[in-house]
């Protein structure tokens, strides 16, 4: 009988691991996000008894029974949500691992070792972050530096609904670039091209995991050793970080991960007549990481632009508004 | 004769009161007394209104008031309250004194027939908080020389860029690059928090701009101002996506020393032109007159310096209803 059970959890197991299949075995748990909200002694546990509540935030689905697979000290177990939001597990005394998984459109949670004293309840709150989110994105702006005065024709294909074009667009840009990366449409001069997109744009598991937690009063210097790194020149460093400083300041912490190149085609496809020597990218997604919520976060390479020849960069970004973020602020 | 005199009256009451937006509180009092009144008619009701901490000498208080959107003004009772007869059932009241207060908003009240039901409005003085946003200030000398730009900012300064310690010191160039050593820029950057007076009042001027002229509307502005192309586009990126977000938004511009208000600049050696232009504003459900702003353009003769900001003024606030 006991065998039939272990059966059952080992194939519960093998439908746990294929849900998460974005994550490294070996790297499974993503943001730790969770607390306690109440610790209490109850006598009529035994002495050899503690139980966990959790109570689960952040999940987006409209399932009336909910059920969440989860595992303590590596053994996996799947329930039904007590009033779809909550399951108690009976334990001992002392350190367990949890590990939950809802579904795939949610990241895995894994806890530290969470310590419960005997004849006691502990409550936990657990807030699973949706790994789809809709943003805008805010500001890319283009620089240009050619080799010598050419007539450029730019056309941005954004993957979403473009909000923002500056200077006016139809159907492309056209315009004379200088060496010194002034852009001339007819009389006006200007320093780079601008557009906004809102779209909808979801980061791998991977992602999700590897970049910086940065802390408000390291914005800056943060920002300048990364772009400096990248080979942006200390003007398109003001203009990056006096656009997203701001912003980043207001968080007491921050999670930021660059997106590089090629893997801002995702929002959008640039399109460049004559074929400039190198496009250079680089966006910034980021968002609010409450302090008292760790991380497992492995630190990003950041690639160097050689700025040879004809050279385009191109950066910008996107708050990463997940319901998760959302919940924590209220 | 005299029926078509009262209906203009009306109107310019009306126009006076709430033409121009205010900003205003969003609130649901809740009722301090409600009682039976036998000698009220059976389609009688009557609201009185108790008017609470209004700061000022006058004795001869005016309110103007507006009843499911029917304006007016009447001089308060005992200068402290007044009493409107009206029909049992749902009304919704606005309240405004003067520019120092905010208007207030109330949602629907109900009363029932032969009642009278008494309110405390308390009025909150007009003092908002501001974030002056991206103000950028270029310099532009003859020749290369060394500056310093100190800011008397009248708030918390929230984010300044380049580092900022006491002052800005760097060598500035005729084509606008500001070396810092090894670094190069094209502008200063400060941001601020603070709390200012309500800066709208009544009959001022600006323009209403609806959202797909945005862009057209500040460059004509901007270009009218005497701003570069560069510099429009640096003021254009920054505001042209947030006045979009509304269909309507009412904008007026400050120039020069009415920028003093936010920060005060010192500059090392003094400028020839120090041109300030801000742009405040709010979104507004409809279109309306205003009487069309006059821009005072820059005069870029000599050593001079330029500097754009701006903010938008919130103008809504919602409050938590209050218990008895």
């Amino acid at each position: 009988m006991k065998k039939l059970v272990l059966l059952i959890l080992s194939a519960f197991c093998l439908s746990w691991s294929s849900g998460a299949k974005e994550v490294p075995s070996e790297e499974k748990g993503l943001f730790l996000y969770y607390h306690k909200v109440k610790s209490e002694k109850d006598e009529t546990l035994k002495v050899n008894e503690a139980v966990f509540t959790f109570t689960f935030n952040g999940i987006i689905d409209d399932n009336a029974k909910r059920s969440i697979l989860f595992s303590i000290d590596g053994v996996e177990y799947k329930k039904t949500l007590i009033d779809n939001d909550h399951i108690r597990v009976e334990t001992t005394p002392g350190k367990h691992v949890f590990q939950f998984f809802y579904d795939k459109d949610h990241y895995e949670i894994t806890t530290d070792s969470l310590e419960i004293l005997p004849q006691y309840r502990d409550d936990y709150m657990v807030y699973f972050e949706n790994s789809k989110y809709p943003v805008v994105i805010d500001k890319p702006v283009i620089y240009l530096y050619p080799e010598k005065e050419i007539s450029v024709h730019l056309e941005v294909k954004p993957k979403g609904k473009m909000t923002f074009m500056y200077p006016a667009y139809n159907n492309g840009w056209d315009f004379e670039a200088m060496p010194d990366g002034t852009l001339l449409f007819g009389e006006s001069a200007y320093n780079y091209l601008f557009w906004e997109s809102e779209q909808f744009q979801q980061l791998s598991a991977e992602e999700a995991h590897t970049g910086y937690l940065v802390k408000k009063n390291e914005v800056i210097s943060f920002l300048e050793e990364k772009l400096t790194i990248a080979g942006l020149t200390s003007k398109e460093q003001a203009d990056f970080i006096t656009y997203w400083g701001p912003r980043l300041q207001q968080n007491e912490q921050s999670f930021i991960h660059f997106l590089f190149n090629e893997e801002c085609d995702r929002f959008a496809h640039l399109d460049i007549q004559p074929k400039p020597d190198h496009t250079y990218r680089i966006y910034i997604v980021w968002n609010e990481v409450a302090d008292q919520h760790k991380s497992i976060i492995h630190e990003q390479t950041i690639p160097h632009f050689e700025r040879d020849g004809f050279t385009v960069l191109e950066w910008g970004g996107s708050e990463y508004n997940s319901f998760h973020t959302e919940q924590l602020k209220h | 004769m005299k029926n078509r005199f009262f209906a203009i009256i009306f109107v310019l009451v009306s126009s006076l009161s709430f033409g121009q937006v205010t900003p205003y509180i969003q609130a649901i009092p809740l009722s301090d007394t409600s009682v039976r009144d036998k000698s009220l008619s059976k389609k009688e009701a009557v609201f009185k209104f108790i008017f609470e901490n209004i700061n000022d000498a006058n004795t001869n208080r005016e309110i103007h008031y507006s009843i499911d959107d029917q304006a007016a003004i009447v001089k308060m009772e005992e200068n402290s309250f007044i009493e409107l007869t009206t029909t049992p059932g749902e009304h919704r009241f606005q309240f405004y004194y003067s520019e120092d207060y905010f208007e207030i908003n109330t949602g629907s009240l109900s009363i029932k027939a032969q009642h009278r039901d008494q309110y405390t409005i308390n009025f909150r003085e007009a003092i908002m908080t501001i974030q002056p946003a991206k103000p950028v200030i270029y310099l532009y000398p003859k020749t290369e020389i060394d500056v310093k730009v100190q800011l008397d900012i009248k708030g918390t300064s929230t984010f300044m860029y380049p580092t900022y310690s006491d002052s800005w010191k760097f060598t500035a160039f005729p084509n606008g690059d500001l070396h810092f050593g090894e670094r190069h820029y094209n502008y200063l950057f400060w941001e601020s928090e603070q709390q200012i007076r309500n800066p709208l009042h009544e009959k001022q001027s600006g323009f209403i701009v609806h959202r797909e002229e945005a862009v057209n509307f500040l460059e004509g502005k901007l270009s009218e101002a005497g701003l570069s192309s560069k510099e429009q586009a640096d003021f254009i990126t920054y505001w042209g996506p947030q006045l979009q977000k509304s269909e309507y938004n009412f904008v007026r511009f400050e120039f020069n020393e009415e920028c003093n208000q936010y920060a005060e600049m010192s500059i090392t050696p003094q400028p020839d032109n120090i041109y300030r232009v801000y742009m405040i504003w709010h979104p507004v459900d409809e279109k309306y007159k205003v009487f069309e702003q006059k821009i005072t353009p820059a005069v870029r003769e000599g050593f001079t310096v330029i500097e754009w900001g701006g903010y938008e003024i919130e103008i809504s606030v919602t409050e938590q209803i209050k218990s008895l």
